[in-house]
């Protein structure tokens, strides 16, 4: 972690509420909602909040992934099973990887093998009589894991396979799901996914539809998800009792003197509270804001205490 | 007053009538120099040591390497995994900005000189090439307006070409961007890829208000015959047949390609049960895309009509698929291949041609199998064991049907897997036992209710009786009558003898 983001860490206020939901969802093996919610207006802190959690579960070493959409970082549902995949760890995906290679690499076959990363042995404590001669010694002893295979990378569907966009979908979901439980068993994995609103349509159809249909169905435990989105979504009924859903509102009048002190923002006792307030009526609370402005005045301050 | 609170007052001051106050506060922070590079670093989405330098190419890496790091310190930076992005109420400001005329000359020479730097590489995979196609695209729009919407139709179509619609997508929000820029035959033509993207979505209403938009404009007739044909098609999903009608025969007078048009027109014919007007459409259609030698669009002529016959003429329909299947290329048509012969199969079906019937499903399945395509297999096991059954093969109709249930319960499809298993339950309520009959009738039952379709898990329950006694065979009760009848009959001749005796 660099040394800005240390420093943006310790100066997080508020969301304890948030923070609270977020430890009990991650360590309790009974907690019946693994999915969160958090949205709110541009500027509420949903990417610092994500930030926050991500640390959290560094420092308990969880398993975790963190797919983050921009405006030119589109990542379709694919490249959110790669992203995800290889922030677990793409050796428990085996499996997965060869399938994309499957419907993507020009005649390629399910059983070739690309690489390793452990040793082989071949014949090892076989013992020839004398005289005897060896041809040809078949029969790799190959260690778990020591077959690697590689993704190939590429986009495009095959266009001699006989396999519609959404059997294709269905297929790599139903894969990387079944690898993704795998490793959950393993230690709990958590999966983030920030400013949803910025995939694509189909891609958030494919996120509850097939990814969180996964979770929903039983198919994949000991797994939760953080999702960071700009708009309230539409959340079926079905998912209700699974979802646990947090609006990000404004910070208060103490989360900005604390904010203050944490800043380096000395105004005094006196004016303390006079400048917080004036904070908050000229930003409404919006952290971005309160940041920014704490900022300018933290700048101008430093300005004058070296003219 | 204190001192922090006379700054605070004179920030909010300063920036009172601004328009863009997250952005001047934020540039507020810089010296003129770094303002004016964070300024910069607006024109792309991320940046980074190397998109500094190409936006200012007078830094040293030094000079990078501590703008960066004063850049680093404002809330209005993140960091991303491997690069910086100003936060997005700010990025949108100053982008904004940038697009007004007093700066384009700056910004279009900025964005040439940040082609460069997405220029694809050979050692790029595909994943990465893909990337920088879209930021270089971004930026040739800034640098040179008119090639770089040239080239975003051409990387638009072509993607939409290989059936990455996502994309397509994606492609349209990083050109609704510059829509403040964009002159009237740009912003039809966004007008239209929208309505494009609606309908990939299954967004019909929404399609249409853009497809309207587009009508609206003074637009060149090419995409007014587009808008028009695709209206006609999104009208007829929805069932409005009278008004797809009348964009069709626009579209034809607007000059859009004839066999187009008729084949629109057939299908709305078809959804419209107008069976004869349909298959007269679809013929022409047929003709007119073999006079202007357009293969893909004569497969699909080919395939509506075969669709359209299938049932009321299906040895007609079979020689269309015929047709079909000799312009298909395996190595380009695979999924429309195995189609086709799913459709032969059904047709050979139809008029009783079950060996011709079974080679065609299996050649479907062989093709389907080596797609890993498991629904697809399923669907046409499905289609086998009917065949099975009319050749009293019931083991392997069976057989079939059995796979087909284990393959939609391995894709989830709870509905189809339902119905493999009722054609299981009547298999053998007709050839096996009624226990074994009731045990696949259960268990259709439970799938249909998985599947949330409760009608048709009671249709399930009431064709089988399921969970009640069985129903006495009919020629049960027929033996009953007839000897209870025939005992009514003897004591009526008794009683009679004894009367006449008397």
């Amino acid at each position: 972690m660099t040394p800005f983001l240390q420093q943006r860490l310790a100066r997080f206020v508020d969301r304890e509420a948030e923070m609270r939901s977020f430890c009990s969802m991650i360590e309790k093996d009974d907690w019946p909602r693994p999915i969160m919610l958090v949205w709110g207006e541009g500027g509420m802190g949903k990417s610092s909040l994500l930030m926050r959690m991500i640390h959290e579960c560094s420092l308990r070493e969880f398993g975790k992934a963190e797919v983050f959409w921009t405006d030119t970082r589109n990542h379709d549902y694919v490249a959110v099973m790669r992203k995800i995949r290889d922030d677990i760890g793409a050796n428990s995906f085996g499996e997965f990887t060869n399938l994309i290679n499957f419907f993507t690499v020009p005649q390629h076959r399910l059983e070739v093998v690309v690489g390793t990363n452990a040793p082989v042995a071949v014949g090892t404590g076989a013992e020839l009589g004398a005289g005897a001669q060896v041809g040809t010694m078949a029969g790799i002893v190959v260690q778990p894991g020591a077959i690697v295979i590689k993704d190939l990378m590429l986009n495009d569907p095959r266009s001699d396979l006989a396999i519609s966009e959404s059997d294709r979908m269905a297929r790599l979901t139903d894969q990387f799901v079944q690898e993704l439980n795998a490793a959950a068993r393993k230690r709990k994995v958590v999966i983030f996914l920030d400013a949803v609103e910025k995939a694509t349509e189909q891609t958030q159809r494919w996120v509850w539809g097939e990814l969180m249909g996964a979770l929903r169905d039983g198919r994949l435990m000991n797994a939760c998800f953080v999702i960071g989105g700009r708009n309230q979504p539409a959340i079926d009924e079905r998912w209700r009792s699974l979802v646990e859903e947090k609006q990000l509102g404004p910070l208060k009048l103490e989360h900005i003197v604390e904010y203050l002190a944490r800043r380096g923002v000395d105004p005094g006792d006196a004016a303390r509270g006079a400048v917080a307030e004036a904070i908050l009526a000229y930003t409404d609370g919006n952290p971005f804001k309160v940041a920014s402005a704490v900022e300018a005045m933290a700048r101008r301050q430093e300005q004058k205490a070296g003219t | 007053m204190s001192l922090p609170l006379s700054q605070l007052q004179q920030l909010i001051g300063d920036l009172s009538a601004s328009q863009s106050q997250e952005s001047d506060l934020l540039l507020m922070q810089l010296d003129e120099a770094d303002a004016h590079r964070l300024r910069l670093c607006a024109i792309p989405h991320a940046f980074d040591a190397d998109v500094l330098r190409a936006l200012d190419p007078a830094l040293s890496a030094e000079e990078t390497e501590r703008s960066l790091e004063e850049f680093q310190r404002l809330p209005a930076v993140m960091e991303l995994a491997d690069c910086f992005a100003l936060h997005d109420v700010v990025r949108q400001q100053l982008f904004a900005q940038w697009l007004s005329p007093e700066r384009r000359e700056e910004f279009s020479a900025a964005s040439a000189r940040l082609l460069d730097l997405y220029r694809p590489q050979p050692d790029d995979s595909a994943v990465e090439a893909a990337s920088k196609q879209s930021n270089r695209l971004f930026h040739l729009l800034g640098a040179d307006f008119e090639r770089g919407f040239a080239e975003f139709q051409s990387v638009y179509q072509a993607r939409r070409d290989r059936g990455r619609f996502s994309d397509c997508e994606a492609l349209i929000r990083l050109l609704r961007e510059y829509e403040s820029v964009l002159g009237s035959r740009e912003r039809g033509w966004l007008a239209y890829y929208r309505a494009e993207v609606a309908d990939d979505n299954r967004n019909g209403a929404q399609a249409l208000e853009y497809l309207d938009a587009v009508l609206k404009q003074d637009v060149p007739d090419d995409l007014r015959a587009r808008a028009l044909l695709r209206s006609a098609s999104v009208l007829r999903r929805l069932g409005r047949f009278d008004q797809a009608r009348a964009s069709c025969a626009e579209a034809l007078r607007r000059g859009a390609a004839a066999h187009l048009v008729h084949h629109e027109s057939g299908l709305i014919a078809r959804d419209n049960n107008e069976f004869e007007l349909a298959r007269a459409e679809l013929e022409r259609a047929i003709e007119l895309s073999k006079a202007a030698s357009n293969r893909r669009d004569l497969v699909i002529a080919y395939n509506s009509l075969g669709t359209l016959l299938l049932k009321p003429a299906p040895a007609e329909a079979a020689r269309l698929f015929h047709e079909c299947l000799a312009l298909l290329d395996p190595e380009q048509d695979s999924l429309r291949i195995a189609q086709v012969l799913n459709n032969l199969g059904m047709a050979n079906a139809e008029i009783r041609e079950w060996p011709a019937s079974a080679e065609f499903f299996k050649r479907s399945l062989e093709i389907k199998r080596a797609a890993r395509d498991l629904y697809g297999e399923a669907s046409t096991l499905l289609n086998v064991s009917r065949v099975h059954r009319a050749e009293d093969k019931w083991d392997e109709a069976k057989s079939a049907l059995i796979t087909s249930v284990k393959l939609f319960e391995d894709v989830h499809d709870a509905t189809r897997s339902g119905q493999a298993l009722r054609e299981l339950a009547r298999l053998t309520n007709d050839k096996g036992t009624r226990a074994e009959a009731q045990l696949y009738a259960s268990q259709a039952i439970e799938s249909f209710r998985r599947a949330g379709r409760e009608a048709d898990a009671e249709a399930v329950q009431r064709e089988f009786r399921v969970g009640k006694a069985p129903r006495s065979k009919w020629w049960r009760w027929g033996l009953w009558s007839l000897a209870t009848l025939f005992f009514v009959l003897i004591v009526a001749l008794i009683l009679i003898g004894l009367l006449v005796e008397e």
